[in-house]
């Protein structure tokens, strides 16, 4: 089980990744840590393409809530895109859904995005 | 099948092992297994283990043709998981702790929970059916 982190983009307010394999105990501090390198204090936005997840646990999970609070407080928020009915499930076991922003596919997170970044500009 | 994990083995040699003894499994029973497992190395290694580095821990995992059934042994004082299980805060996000999720997953996941202690001895059993 390994996790790949694909740092797809970033803008002044965006960072938006796509994730590929397994989020469990041994490689969420590695999500942790790209995403300490990768939120500045203007991130408002961080976008995460789940379609590649196998599956996510509790390490995980606590990785999502530390950014999603550290968001929330600035007024941002936490978008995650294609994520599986397994992994959906385990968002919802903890109650989280409510508090991110989810797309279907990784086309309508990228117009969400597109259209942060107009708003930028 | 019958896993037996010492600290010394990592998570993702552990949670390769549970997907080959779960062949023929549902994928979703596989998958939620897997956390499950997952929660428990997590568990060890990073609550228990710190305190007590020498004490000896057992995972085993059973598949039959009707349900999976995981059982985890380690010794050391006791410690019922099961009142920590029952409910997820359902406040906003900003007022919410991060930790204390695991258990509440194995829960939420599995079909049957059994705690036992014995002879020092904690000894949990989950089962998933399918």
């Amino acid at each position: 089980m390994s996790l790949t982190i694909d740092h797809l983009q970033s803008t002044a307010e965006t960072v938006s990744l796509a994730l590929i394999g397994a989020l469990d105990s041994e490689t969420a501090p590695q999500l942790d840590s790209t995403l300490a390198e990768l939120i500045t204090p203007e991130t408002r936005v961080v976008a995460i393409n789940m379609g590649a997840v196998t599956f996510i646990s509790s390490a995980g999970l606590r990785v999502i809530f530390k950014t999603l609070k550290q968001m929330k407080v600035r007024g941002g928020q936490v978008s995650m895109s294609q994520m599986s009915k397994g992994v959906r499930k385990v968002f919802e076991i903890v109650k989280v859904m409510p508090d991110l922003t989810v797309f279907a596919s990784q086309d309508e997170m990228d117009e969400y995005l597109a259209e942060i970044q107009r708003r930028e500009s | 099948m019958k896993l037996t994990v010492s600290p010394d083995d990592s998570v993702s040699d552990v949670l390769s092992a549970t997907t080959t003894a779960l062949v023929g499994a549902p994928d979703e029973v596989a998958h939620e297994c897997q956390i499950i497992v997952d929660e428990f190395m997590a568990n060890m290694k990073f609550h228990v283990l710190p305190h007590a580095p020498d004490i000896n821990w057992v995972l085993e995992l059973d598949k039959s043709d009707s349900d999976v059934t995981i059982k985890f042994r380690y010794s050391g004082e006791k410690f019922d998981p099961t009142p920590a299980t029952t409910s997820v805060n359902q406040r906003p996000i900003e007022q919410r702790e991060i930790g204390g999720l695991g258990l509440v997953l194995i829960s939420s996941l599995s079909d049957e929970q059994h705690y036992h202690y014995h002879d020092g001895v904690n000894e949990w059993t989950i089962k998933k059916h399918f």
